[in-house]
């Protein structure tokens, strides 16, 4: 099965560190994955996105034509890329910065990655790997202890602790989001 | 690059930033003669900066490896966007008449893979081999198999032998080097087989340039390489290399689901460029359709070795191709 997932946002929020993750995580569960980048000046401070395509199979075509699931922490990134984002497909935006669209036939989740770094962890830095974890939450595409291994084979040493935390916080936003 | 740099040194290796790509290209030459396996790695106007040396790599038969990403030109142009219009340069952007051979990765798993056979061809023909890559290849995270050991071709090394040459059209001297012990004359300069500048003899001359090409040619069926896809029943054949072959395969199986009879041939070494491959078409496909990220460069070969219907799309926008719009072109073709 073919899964594509893109994540947007602005350069600094750490969507191109949480679509690594993401594809670490496939490739050391044994699937497929491939991923792009913006890169260069949209990768620091404007408009920035990654995206991640997971398959069993071999990937064709690894870039994004259309997505499965999008993950935006940016308005900006929403109205720009809503447009791929396929019916039936899944959006999950963070509440502090994204105004959630009306419904139009795509699952809309409005969930608070912002809110909830600023919360358990006193800062924002921690909002990407929640947003990545309520996509795992909500979704079933990497299992979490792949995950958790793409975590400490990405991130340095000492931000391990805080990084899988955020993660499990995540999921609980995401698996809360899937019961609605 | 960057981790070449960190790793490399780990390996026992040296990794040297020099201030531009003509010293560049220069130190791996003269690594090279050194013994060392050496490449470099550039993009853009980098490129066009190297091949002043590379016509001197290729005259004087340095094995070297050189990684061409290509992005969006002429000149700086976009410079962290896609393209592919540096097919034809690496050819013949050197002056003079020279055969290369430039490899088309399509994946990270081929930029690994062939990068290796772009060694183990440089050292067995001692010539420069390319790495004609693009920016969507060369920014592609992909799930890749790196292996324990791979096959690595040795040099041959062997002394008391003309080190250019030894009466064999196409034949590829020994070449011991600097420290070996032996008496080494290298110049840019028509020289003969010991490296003894000749420059006012036409037999000279012609002999040592004929026997560069066929080193080559001569060689062809062994360097040349394609992949085939659905072409049994193809009445419509993508021939396309690079980044935008994945769009094409894509395309092929997107059409194929429409019923629409497409192939794709794609492939994975420009130069030599695959003439029988593509000349084998006819016949059998009724048209050949070449997307690429230029205006044709790829195209104008293919248009020289298959006699029936051949449309190109180029596109040089800065962006790859979309699947949608090879599926577009096709239909339209057909």
């Amino acid at each position: 099965m073919l899964t594509r997932v893109r994540f947007g946002g602005l350069g600094g929020q750490g969507i191109v560190l949480a679509g690594s993750i993401l594809g670490e995580a496939a490739t050391l569960a044994g699937l497929n994955a491939a991923g792009s980048n913006s890169y260069g000046a949209a990768a620091r401070g404007t408009a920035c996105r990654s995206d991640v395509v997971l398959s069993d199979e071999p990937i064709d075509y690894p870039h994004l034509a259309a997505a499965d699931v999008l993950a935006v922490m940016s308005q900006a990134a929403l109205e720009k890329y809503l447009p791929i984002v396929t019916t039936g497909g899944v959006v999950f935006v963070d509440d502090f910065s994204v105004k959630a669209p009306p419904d139009d036939g795509r699952r809309f989740h409005s969930v608070p990655a912002t809110a909830t770094a600023v919360r358990e962890f006193g800062g924002r830095q921690s909002a990407n790997i929640i947003l990545l974890g309520v996509v795992l939450g909500a979704v079933d595409v990497v299992p979490l202890d792949a995950v958790r291994d793409a975590i400490r084979a990405t991130v340095r040493e000492r931000f391990h602790a805080a990084n899988l935390r955020a993660l499990d916080l995540g999921v609980e936003l995401g698996r809360a989001a899937r019961r609605v | 690059m960057e981790t070449l740099a960190e790793l490399l040194p780990r390996a026992g290796g040296v990794f040297v930033q020099m201030e531009d790509e003509i010293a560049s290209i220069s130190a791996v030459i003269g690594a090279s003669w050194t013994g060392a396996k050496a490449m470099t790695a550039t993009s853009g106007p980098g490129f066009s900066l190297m091949m002043e040396a590379l016509g001197y790599a290729v005259f004087t038969e340095t094995p070297c490896v050189i990684v061409d990403v290509q992005r969006a030109g002429p000149c700086t142009g976009q410079a962290t966007r896609v393209g592919g219009g540096d097919v034809m340069q690496c050819k013949w952007g050197m002056h003079g008449d020279v055969e290369i051979v430039a490899l088309a990765p399509w994946s990270v798993q081929e930029m690994y893979d062939l990068s290796v056979r772009a060694f183990n061809v440089a050292e067995r023909l001692r010539l420069p081999v390319f790495l004609m890559a693009d920016e969507a290849v060369g920014h592609l995270h992909e799930t890749a198999e790196f292996h324990d050991r791979i096959a690595v071709e040795q040099r041959d090394r062997r002394k008391g032998f003309p080190p250019f040459g030894h009466g064999d059209p196409g034949g590829v001297p020994p070449m011991p080097c600097f420290g070996d012990g032996e008496n080494l004359l290298v110049t840019g300069s028509t020289h003969d087989e010991r490296g003894y500048r000749k420059v006012e003899e036409p037999q000279v001359h012609a002999r040592l340039v004929e026997r560069l090409r066929q080193k080559v040619l001569l060689r062809r069926d062994e360097l040349v390489d394609v992949e085939r896809y659905m072409l049994d029943d193809a009445e419509t054949v993508i021939v396309a290399y690079g980044f935008t072959a994945r769009g094409a395969l894509a395309a092929a199986r997107e059409l194929r689901g429409r019923g629409r009879k497409v192939g794709l041939l794609r492939l994975r070494t420009l130069w030599p460029f695959a003439d029988k491959e593509v000349a084998a078409l006819d016949g059998r496909a009724r048209r050949v359709f070449v997307p690429e990220m230029n205006h044709g460069q790829v195209l104008g070969e293919v248009r020289k070795h298959f006699r029936g219907d051949v449309a190109g799309y180029g596109q040089t926008d800065g962006e790859v191709i979309p699947v949608g719009t090879i599926v577009r072109e096709v239909e339209r073709l057909t």
